[in-house]
C-alpha cells in the first residue's frame, strides 16, 4: 500500500512509534489527533517518563502485522532497533525515520528539530529547546560553586555505561566525573565487582531498572559488599526514566545530580 | 548340639512359592549338604538360614533364639555367608579383602587394630593365600578368589558357615582345597552347611545330606541313606551308579530317564 | 600402579595443605591488584577500606564456595561410584545434579525463596531428590553399567528442558539469558549470603555419606555379602542417597551444576586409596575443592569483559576424560 511522498507535506495524521524514546519525543511534540500508536514501552512506569500522558492511544508490539493494520503514514523507530521490521516496512511503501540514539545534550536539540519537522510542529519543538537551554545554564550557574564528584553507574548482569554515552554527557553537564570514562570505557560495558570497588566513587548509581524480578543479574546489585562500600557513601537515585532517552526531561536528571553534590 | 534349626518353612517370591514346609537343622561339629536338581530351593532355603531374607512361614532359630529377634551384628558374628560365584568389584588387594570379615568386630571410629591383623593372618594361613596377600584379587583365577572369600568368612570367625555352591567353577584340586577347609571348620562347636551339585564331593565331605526337589524336602539322613539309586533315579531323573570304597563314595551319572519330567 | 597403603592419612593431610595453599592462590588473585597486607591489616583494625573490601567481602567468599562445591562434587562422586559400582556415576551424569537446578529455578524466578533462607537450598535438594528417584526407577535391579549412564541422559534431558521452560515463563526479563549459570555453573559474585544458606546442608550432607563408608566397602562383595556381614543395604542406601541429595542440591542451587568433577575426581584418587570407596570419599572431597579452585582461577584469567562459566573449563577437562574412560572400558561396560 504505498503514500505518496506528496502527502508527507502536510502533517502527517497517523503516527505509529516502535520504540520508547520515539514514544516520549510523539508524545511531546505532537497533537495527541495525530499519534496512531505507541509502543508498549510507554506504559512502563521505571522507563517511560511521558507514561500519564499516555492515556487510551493503542500500544504495539512492533510487530508488521499490528503496524501495517494501523495504516501508518509515518513509522518512527529507534536506529539499532528492529531492522528487519524497518526493512519489511520500507518494502511496502511505508515511510520510516530511523531515530538515532543520541549521545549527548547538544545532539537532543538536534533530535528535537527533526521531531518539529517530521509531526509538522516545528514552533513547538524550537520552543522546547529554547527552554531547555534556558534551564541548563540556570541549573549550572546555581550550583556552579558545589565541589565536583566522582561517580560510576552499576546496571544488571555489572554493566556500566561510559564515555561517548548520553548519560556521561550529563553526569559531567551536572558536575560528575564518570569514573567509567577514566577506566578508559566507552559505550556499555560490563565490569567486576572488584573493579567497581576499587574504582572507590563517591557516589554509585545503581540502575534499578527491573529489579523488583528475581533474577541473577539483578542479585549482583544487591551484593552486600555494595551496602558496606556505600556506608561511607552515598547512593544516587535517579529515576531511570529521565535518564535514558534524549529529551527535555534530562534537565530533570541533571538538576537532580547537581543539587546532590 | 543343635547350632540351627528351621521348622514349617515356606517361602515365595511374587506368588510363586519356592518352598514348601521344609525342615533342617544343623548340629555342632557338622558338615551338612544342601542337594537337589536345579530350581530345587537350595540357595533360596541357604538364603533363608543366614538371616537375610524372612521365611513367609515358619521358624528359624539360632542356639535356641528366633533368628528375627539377633542383632545384625551377632547375626554377622555367628553366620557366614559365601554367596555363589562370590566376586570382588572394586579391585582390592587379597589381604584387604580378608579384612573385610573383621567388620562385625569393628567401631566406626577404628578400621583395623592387632587382633584384627592376626585373625586376618590366620585366615590367609588356612587357605593358603598368604602367598598372594598383595595380589589384586580380580587378577587371581577362580579357584584362588574363592579361597580368598572363604578366607574372609574365616577371619570374622563365624560359627556356622553356609556356603552356596563353592566348588561351582573349580578344578579338582582347588575342589578338593576347598571342601577340606569347610570338613576342617565343621569340628568342635563350630559347623557349616554347603549347597552342592557334585554328588560325589558331597557323599564324600557331608555328615548328612538334606535332598531338595521342587521346594519339597524329599529325602534327609545320612550319606548312604539318601545317596541310592532310587533316589537319584527320582529326583533327578538319571540312572546312576553308587559306589562305595572305604571312604570315597562316588555317584556316577549314567543314563537320563525317558519319562523324568525335572 | 595401586599404592598398597592401609590409611589414608598421610595423602589427606598433603591434600589439605594443598588445599589451603590453593586457597591462598585464589584469594591473591583477582580483576584488581590489591597489597594483600593492608587488607588483611585493614580488616584486622576494622577498617574498611577498598582492599579489605575486595578481599573480605568479594574474593573470600567466592573462593570459599569454590571449594565447598567442589569438595562436595568429589564427595557426591565418589559416593555414588562406591553405591552403583559403577565408574562412570556422578550427579551431572546421571540428572541429579539438573534436578536440583530444576528445584532452585524454580524457587528463585518465582519468588519463593525469598520467605526464608533454606527456601533455596531445600528446592535443590528436593530436586536433586526426584531425579535420583526417577534414576532408581528406570534403572530397576539392573547392574548394567550402560543401562545407568542412560537413564541419566533421560534424566538431564527432562531436567534440561524442564529448566528451559521455567526460565521461559519468569518475570525477569534476564532469566532466558541465564540458563548458561545453570547448566554450566558460576562462582562469581557469590557473597557469604550464599556461603551461610548452602554451608548447613552441605555439612550435613558429608556427614551422611562419610558415615556409609564401611558400608561402601563391603558392597564391593555384593549385596547379598554386605547384608551378611550386618549392614542394613536398604537403610543406608538411602541415607547415601539423602546426602547427595542435600549436598548436591545446596551446592547447585548457588553455583549452577558444575560438571565432571564428581566423575574426574574419584577415577585420580583411586589408585592412591587402594581403590577402597571409604577412604576415596574425604580424599576426592579434598581434590575436589582444589581443582575447583584452580578451575575458578582459570576462569578469572581467561575471561574477557564478560565472565566465562566455570562449567566451561570442568567440561573441557571432563569431557574428553569421559570419553577416555569409555573408551578404556568399552569391553567391561557391558
Amino acid at each position: 500500500m504505498c503514500v505518496s511522498l506528496s502527502a508527507l507535506a502536510d502533517r502527517p495524521q497517523r503516527i505509529v512509534s516502535i520504540g520508547l524514546c520515539t514514544d516520549q519525543l510523539l508524545l511531546m511534540l505532537a497533537d495527541r489527533g495525530q499519534i496512531a500508536s505507541l509502543s508498549v514501552w510507554a506504559k512502563d512506569s521505571n522507563m517511560s517518563y511521558m507514561i500519564d500522558a499516555v492515556g487510551d492511544i493503542p500500544l504495539n508490539n512492533a510487530s508488521i502485522e499490528e503496524i501495517v493494520r494501523l495504516q501508518p503514514d509515518l513509522v518512527l523507530a529507534s536506529e539499532f532497533v528492529a531492522w528487519d521490521t524497518v526493512g519489511f516496512l520500507r518494502q511496502l511503501g511505508y515511510p520510516v525515520e530511523q531515530v538515532p540514539v543520541v549521545k549527548s545534550v547538544d545532539e537532543i536539540y538536534q533530535l528535537l528539530g527533526s521531531f518539529g519537522a517530521w509531526t509538522g510542529n516545528p514552533d513547538r519543538a524550537q520552543a522546547m529547546a529554547g527552554q531547555m537551554r534556558r534551564r541548563l545554564a540556570e541549573i549550572d550557574a546555581r550550583y556552579a560553586d558545589r565541589p565536583a564528584k566522582s561517580v560510576i553507574i552499576y546496571s544488571p548482569n555489572g554493566f556500566t555505561i561510559g564515555a561517548d554515552t548520553l548519560e556521561h554527557d550529563l553526569f559531567e553537564r551536572a558536575g560528575y566525573r564518570n569514573l567509567a570514562a577514566e577506566m578508559g570505557i566507552s559505550g556499555f560495558q560490563a565490569i567486576s565487582l572488584e573493579q567497581l570497588v576499587a574504582a572507590d566513587p563517591d557516589v554509585l548509581q545503581i540502575d534499578r531498572r527491573l529489579s523488583t524480578q528475581d533474577s541473577l543479574a539483578t542479585a549482583a546489585l544487591k551484593h552486600p559488599v555494595l551496602d558496606k562500600l556505600i556506608r561511607r557513601r552515598e547512593y544516587l537515585d535517579i529515576p531511570t526514566r529521565l535518564r535514558i532517552c534524549g529529551g527535555p526531561m534530562i534537565v530533570d536528571a541533571i538538576e537532580m545530580m547537581a543539587a546532590r553534590r | 548340639m543343635n547350632l540351627l534349626s528351621a521348622s514349617g518353612i515356606d517361602y515365595g517370591i511374587d506368588g510363586v512359592s519356592i518352598l514348601n514346609d521344609i525342615d533342617f537343622h544343623v548340629e555342632t561339629g557338622e558338615l551338612v549338604g544342601l542337594i537337589g536338581p536345579n530350581g530345587a530351593g537350595k540357595s533360596s532355603l541357604l538364603r533363608l538360614l543366614t538371616g537375610i531374607e524372612k521365611p513367609d512361614r515358619g521358624e528359624i532359630r539360632l542356639e535356641g533364639l528366633s533368628l528375627a529377634d539377633i542383632s545384625p551384628q551377632q547375626r554377622a558374628r555367628t553366620l557366614g555367608y559365601l554367596v555363589q560365584g562370590a566376586q570382588a568389584y572394586w579391585p582390592f588387594s587379597v589381604e584387604k579383602v580378608v579384612g573385610l570379615g573383621r567388620i562385625p568386630y569393628q567401631k566406626w571410629w577404628r578400621q583395623q587394630n592387632d587382633e584384627d591383623r592376626a585373625k586376618v593372618e590366620q585366615a590367609m594361613q588356612v587357605t593358603e593365600t598368604l602367598a598372594y596377600r598383595n595380589r589384586i584379587v580380580t587378577t587371581l583365577s577362580g579357584g584362588e578368589q574363592t579361597l580368598v572369600m572363604l578366607a574372609r568368612i574365616l577371619a570374622t570367625e563365624n560359627r556356622l558357615i553356609l556356603a552356596d555352591e563353592p566348588v561351582a567353577a573349580l578344578d579338582p584340586y582347588h575342589q578338593l582345597h576347598v571342601m577340606e577347609i569347610l570338613r576342617q571348620h565343621a569340628s568342635g562347636r563350630r559347623a557349616a552347611v554347603v549347597v552342592l551339585h557334585d554328588l560325589s564331593l558331597a557323599a564324600r565331605f557331608c555328615d548328612r545330606l538334606y535332598l531338595l526337589s521342587h521346594g519339597n524336602l524329599n529325602n534327609s539322613g545320612s550319606v548312604s541313606e539318601v545317596l541310592t539309586a532310587d533316589n537319584i533315579a527320582r529326583v533327578y531323573g538319571v540312572d546312576s551308579q553308587v559306589q562305595c570304597n572305604g571312604k570315597a563314595v562316588s555317584v556316577t551319572p549314567l543314563r537320563r530317564i525317558s519319562d523324568h519330567h525335572p | 600402579m595401586i599404592l598398597q597403603t592401609n590409611d589414608s592419612r598421610l595423602l589427606n593431610a598433603v591434600l589439605l595443605v594443598a588445599l589451603l595453599l590453593v586457597l591462598m592462590l585464589a584469594v591473591s588473585n583477582g580483576a584488581v591488584d590489591i597489597d594483600l597486607g593492608k587488607a588483611i591489616g585493614d580488616a584486622w583494625h576494622r577498617q574498611a577500606s577498598v582492599e579489605s573490601l575486595i578481599f573480605f567481602d568479594i574474593r573470600l567468599p567466592r573462593a570459599l564456595l569454590a571449594a565447598l562445591v567442589g569438595a562436595t562434587l568429589g564427595l557426591a562422586g565418589a559416593a555414588l561410584q562406591g553405591l552403583l559400582r559403577n565408574p562412570l556415576a556422578e550427579p551431572g551424569i546421571i540428572g541429579v545434579s539438573n534436578g536440583a537446578a530444576l528445584g532452585a529455578v524454580l524457587v528463585f524466578y518465582y519468588g519463593y525463596s525469598a520467605y526464608a533462607w533454606f527456601v533455596l537450598p531445600v528446592a535443590g535438594l528436593t530436586g536433586a531428590l526426584l531425579a535420583v528417584l526417577c534414576i532408581f526407577i528406570l534403572v530397576g535391579q539392573s547392574r548394567s553399567i550402560i543401562t545407568l549412564i542412560l537413564a541419566g541422559v533421560a534424566i538431564n534431558a527432562i531436567g534440561g528442558a524442564l529448566i528451559a521452560l521455567a526460565l521461559n515463563f519468569a518475570e525477569s526479563p534476564y532469566a532466558m539469558q541465564e540458563i548458561l549459570f545453570w547448566l554450566l555453573g558460576s562462582v562469581a559474585n557469590r557473597s557469604f549470603r550464599e556461603v551461610q544458606i548452602a554451608l548447613p546442608f552441605m555439612l550435613l550432607g558429608w556427614v551422611m555419606m562419610l558415615y556409609c563408608g564401611r558400608f561402601l566397602n563391603a558392597l564391593t562383595l555384593g549385596e547379598d555379602t554386605a547384608k551378611s556381614l550386618g549392614f542394613d543395604v536398604a537403610r543406608l542406601r538411602l541415607v547415601l542417597v539423602l546426602g547427595v541429595a542435600a549436598s548436591v542440591g545446596a551446592a547447585v542451587s548457588v553455583a549452577g551444576n558444575i560438571g565432571f568433577i564428581g566423575l574426574v575426581v574419584p577415577h585420580l584418587v583411586r589408585p592412591f586409596v587402594g581403590y577402597e570407596p571409604r577412604r576415596l570419599m574425604l580424599a576426592s572431597a579434598l581434590v575436589g575443592a582444589i581443582l575447583l579452585l584452580l578451575a575458578d582461577l582459570a576462569v578469572q584469567s581467561l575471561s574477557g569483559t564478560t565472565e566465562m562459566k566455570l562449567g566451561v573449563i570442568t567440561s573441557l577437562v571432563g569431557a574428553p576424560f569421559f570419553l577416555l574412560l569409555i573408551l578404556k572400558s568399552r569391553n567391561t561396560l557391558q
